[in-house]
Parts: C-alpha cells; sequence; structure tokens
C-alpha cells in the first residue's frame, strides 16, 4: 500500500511511546500493519525482523510491512518521553546548521540524533535488501525532526518511494532541504495551529513540504497548551479525517499583508500567545526581504563563526533603517514587537535606534530567552 | 487480599560576507531563545498523574487458585527503573493492588508515559502478567476509563491486547474488552 491513512499514521507515532524495551516493542510489533510469521499476530514471540534503535538521545524502530502492505518498511522515531526527558531535549540545545549526510544545511542537534541512529538504520535497511514498496517514516515531535532528517536519507540511498508523516514536528532544515525533500519524498507534516513546537527553530529553518504548509488542524484551545502537543490529541484531530480532508486553509501569518498588518498593529505583544512567534517568524523573513531580496536570497551562505554578534546585528539593523524610508519604517515595525517581547521601553522613532540601543535590545533577548530555556529545563519534575 | 506494601526503590564595517554571516547567526541565536519561550509556555502546572490504576483480581495456576502467589507491580515514569511494591494474593487467588499515584509538573515538550509492569512469582516461577505504556493522566485510562478487574491464568500467554491508546500486553483476561485477535 503506498500510503498510511492520517488515523494509522497517528496510532504508530503514538504507540511507539510505549516502547521502552524489546517486550514492547514485540506488543507494538503485533500490529496487523507489520510482519508476522504466518497467521500467529497474538503470539508476541512471533514477531519478526524488527530493530529496535536505542541511542542516548534517539529511539525508533524499524520493522517490515505485514498484511497490505507486504513489501513496505516501516521506520517510526519517538519524542521525548518523561522517562528520557533530560537526554533528548538537551540536544536540542545545539542549535546551529550543519549539513547532512546528504549535502544539505539542517540542524545540528537533530541532525545528531538522526546520526547516531544511522548506522542502525543502514542496518535495517541492508537486512531488507528484498522489500521494494514504499518505506515509511513516522514521528511525533522530535521524532518528527528525526523522521524527516531519515526520510530525505533514504531516498537518496534506496530506490524505493518513500512516505513521510510527522505531527508536531520542530523545523528540521533549511530552504534547500526542505525544497529537495518535497521533490523526493511524499511528506505529510500535521500540525495543531496552537502547538509551539512546529513554531520552532524560527527562520531561516522551514518546514517541508515547501512549497506547501502541511495539514494544518485547527486547535480548540485560543492560546498555547501543551494539550495541543500531545500526540494523543493529534490522533483524536485525525482518527476521522483523510488527507485531502486535512489539507485546509493555510494559517493567516503566510500572507504578507496580514504580516504588514501585524507590524503595523499597536496591540501589545503577549508572550503568552504562541502565535506571537509564528508571527515573529514571518515577520523576520518579510523585513529581511524588504531591506534587500538579494541578501535574503544568499541567506543560507556561510553559516560558521559567532564573535561579537549583537555589535554586528545592530549595525546591520542600523543600515536597514539608513537604506531607505520604507525599509526604516519596517525595521522599526520589527524593533518594536522585538523591545516588547523582551520588555523593553519601545523606541519612538527610527533615529532612537542607536547601535548601542539595538545592541542592548538584542543581548537582552538573547539572555531572558536563552535563561528561560534553562530554567524550564531545570523546572521539569519539580514537585 | 494481603498486602505487605514494602517499596523497593530499584530504582568595524565589516564585509558583505560577514553581514551574511551575521544575519544568520543573530536568526539561529534568536531560534534558540524561542526555544527557551516555548519551553518555558509548555513547563506546565501541578497535576495529579495516576501511574497505576488499582487492580483486582485472581490469579490461576492450572486451573486452580494461586494461593500465596507473590504479585510485583513495577512502574516507571520519571526514569528508566522506577519503583517495585510487593503484594501477595490470598488463599482463592484473590488480589487487590491500590492506586499508584504522583502529584507533578510536567513538561508539555515530553509525553508522559508511567511503565507498567505486574510479575508474579508462583512455585519458583516469574511470569509477566501485565505490560503496558499508560499515556493517559487520568484514573483507570488504562482500559479506557473502566476499572481493572482480571482474571489471570499463569500459564497462559501474553498477548497483545487493543486499548485506547495502544496495545497492552497481558496474559489476564476481562469482561469489559474482548482480546482482539483471540
Amino acid at each position: 500500500m503506498s500510503e498510511l491513512v492520517p488515523k494509522i499514521a497517528a496510532q504508530l507515532a503514538t504507540e511507539v511511546y510505549q516502547v521502552q524495551r524489546e517486550l514492547d516493542a514485540k506488543i507494538f510489533l503485533g500490529r496487523s500493519e507489520f510482519s508476522q510469521k504466518a497467521g500467529d499476530a497474538t503470539k508476541l514471540k512471533a514477531t519478526v525482523g524488527f530493530r529496535l534503535i536505542n541511542t542516548q538521545d534517539g529511539f525508533g524502530i524499524c520493522t517490515g510491512g505485514g498484511v497490505n502492505y507486504e513489501n513496505d518498511l516501516f521506520i517510526i522515531f519517538r519524542g521525548s518521553t518523561t522517562a528520557n526527558h533530560g537526554a533528548d531535549w538537551a540536544s536540542n540545545a545545539r542549535v546551529g546548521v550543519e549539513y547532512s549526510k546528504t549535502g544539505l544545511p539542517v540542524h545540528v542537534g537533530f541532525n545528531h540524533i538522526f546520526c547516531s541512529m544511522l548506522p542502525s538504520i543502514k542496518e535495517f535497511l541492508a537486512s531488507q535488501s528484498k522489500a521494494t514498496g514504499t518505506i515509511h517514516c513516522i514521528g511525533h515531535s522530535l521524532g518528527g525532526a528525526v523522521a524527516t532528517l531519515a526520510a530525505d536519507w533514504i531516498s537518496s540511498n534506496r530506490p524505493n518511494p518513500v512516505s513521510l508523516y510527522t505531527f508536531g514536528a520542530p523545523r528540521s532544515g533549511l530552504s534547500r532541504f526542505a525544497k529537495r525533500l518535497t521533490t523526493k519524498v511524499s511528506v505529510h507534516r500535521v500540525f495543531h495551529a496552537t502547538d509551539p513546537v512546529p513554531m520552532i527553530p524560527i527562520f531561516p529553518f522551514v518546514h517541508a513540504p515547501l512549497p506547501g504548509v502541511g495539514h494544518f488542524v485547527p486547535s480548540s484551545e485560543a492560546i498555547v497548551s501543551a494539550a495541543a502537543h500531545d500526540i494523543r490529541k493529534y490522533t483524536q484531530s485525525v482518527s476521522e479525517m483523510s488527507w485531502e480532508k486535512l489539507s485546509g486553509r493555510a494559517p493567516l501569518y503566510n500572507v504578507e499583508s496580514a504580516i504588514e498588518h501585524w507590524l503595523k498593529s499597536k496591540i501589545p505583544v503577549d508572550t503568552a500567545n504562541p502565535k506571537v512567534w509564528d508571527w515573529l517568524n514571518a515577520a523576520l523573513i518579510y523585513v529581511l526581504k524588504k531591506i534587500g531580496i538579494g541578501l535574503f536570497a544568499t541567506i543560507e551562505t556561510g553559516l560558521t563563526g559567532v564573535d561579537t554578534i549583537a555589535d554586528k546585528i545592530a549595525w546591520i539593523l542600523r543600515k536597514g533603517i539608513d537604506l531607505s524610508k520604507d525599509a526604516s519604517e519596517w525595521v522599526m515595525h520589527l524593533l518594536r514587537k522585538i523591545m516588547q517581547a523582551v520588555g523593553m521601553k519601545v523606541a519612538e522613532k527610527a533615529a532612537d535606534l542607536t547601535n548601542a540601543l539595538l545592541k542592548s535590545a538584542l543581548l537582552q533577548l538573547m539572555t531572558k530567552m536563552t535563561a528561560e530555556a534553562q530554567r524550564a529545563i531545570r523546572q521539569v519534575f519539580r514537585n | 487480599m494481603y498486602m505487605v506494601g514494602k517499596s523497593m526503590k530499584k530504582t568595524e564595517l565589516p564585509s558583505m560576507s560577514n553581514i551574511l554571516v551575521m544575519i544568520v547567526v543573530f536568526f539561529l541565536i534568536l531560534t534558540f531563545a524561542m526555544k527557551g519561550v516555548a519551553m518555558t509556555m509548555f513547563s506546565g502546572k501541578e497535576e495529579e498523574l495516576v501511574l497505576f490504576s488499582p487492580i483486582e483480581g485472581k490469579l490461576t495456576f492450572q486451573g486452580k487458585p494461586a494461593a500465596g502467589a507473590k504479585i510485583i507491580r513495577t512502574v516507571n515514569w520519571k526514569d528508566e527503573t522506577g519503583e517495585s511494591d510487593t503484594f501477595f494474593a490470598n488463599e482463592k487467588g484473590e488480589f487487590n493492588i491500590p492506586i499508584k499515584s504522583e502529584t507533578a509538573k510536567i513538561s508539555g515538550l515530553t509525553q508522559f508515559v508511567a511503565y507498567q509492569t505486574v510479575d508474579v512469582i508462583f512455585q519458583g516461577k516469574e511470569v509477566t502478567i501485565w505490560r503496558y505504556g499508560k499515556m493517559g493522566k487520568k484514573l483507570n485510562a488504562e482500559l479506557g476509563g473502566k476499572a481493572i478487574n482480571l482474571t489471570c491464568e499463569l500459564t497462559d500467554d501474553l498477548v497483545r491486547v487493543e486499548v485506547p491508546d495502544g496495545g497492552l500486553g497481558t496474559s489476564c483476561k476481562w469482561d469489559f474488552i474482548e482480546k482482539s485477535k483471540e
């Protein structure tokens, strides 16, 4: 079968969380989608040909397909659990860009996790050389990011069709990565409107499919909610849906006129509202294009070097202000939003935005938010 | 029902190329910062987490009550090992295991999973009669809201049973849910 329906893909992304050891894998692989010894699906010992991948930061299961999926392969990744939270999300602190095994710019942390699992994936695929069907890569949250990198690697190393199904996954690469993935892999990206995880990391990271917006599922929650990221919630949201029904209207922040409206609006930045970060992400891209489309088009080159960042960025932003009245206004709008987000007194006019003030705003942004990230990590599980 | 209740912890001006580099670096830093905000938004609130709902049941071995069978309930959710508690079946093979819960604050970035195991030691042999990853936080989420009341024949194989959140491995039977593949 060439594609999984949403319900099955979500169930698999859910159940992989229930696997901690080999016995659990056998229980999970008792599902009819997976290969069993002939006619004996209930006997857990009948489970054959699977591979459990359990590295320090990554977890996944590889197995062959069963009824209706006889020549298919499944590679299913798990996100962080309460039992191993430290390992998984600590890796995410390594935000940066490096080149994937297929030569494309991707997220350092996610790529390291994927690379730690790659030897096992290679061994599994080598053991399944006769399988000619679709290779299904599935995952939720961090597992979705890793599944995305896996789908890219597999599509470059196996002739099989590759399908990718992610739920609430963060962005895992830059635009060259996402565009190439979209041409080679059937991408099903499902995300709730109020789930912040798909909103991070912000630009220049982008989602696949590109072009495309994925499968946008409206949320019942008005503001961010942990419930919107829960894989069980995703399973409920898609259980009665087809991929066609899930291809709904794109979020408003994808529309330039809406971004302009947001930047110009006097509404205070409410950092408790997760949509603020998607708006800010879209606004950054928009303003960068306003400063210079040439700069924007080459933004993926030269991705190393960190030195007096705030000084240099302050200079660039000031340059944008001096470039033209139009660019200046948009930089002003953007800086007002950033300053509000960090709780600074908001600049009244462009002349107020000296290099020193810009530098201060940037440093505050970096310092405050980094500290919050660390605090959030530390407070997990403290009663 | 006899409960020992003993707990065992196992438990200058820059060149254009430099400008480009710095733009990217800025966004990367901001990216990290955004993650921080997201994590803060996700830090959650304190709530009761039912790690293992109460279990009533009866154990048999070759059809006869497994009198005095030692029952070890283990649950882990915030580390890899967890905690175990020991109970004993009465002369009729009946047992009653109380709820295990904790009040805690958990991050929405991590998926709650309480890995549950029930092992029974009878006549020198140890068998696993229950293995499940409980993802719902509420009481009796294991069986979709129904209380757990089991009949377990210790010589039966552990099989997969379909439950609302996935697959449960058990050798036990109960009234209100049918084994999926029997």
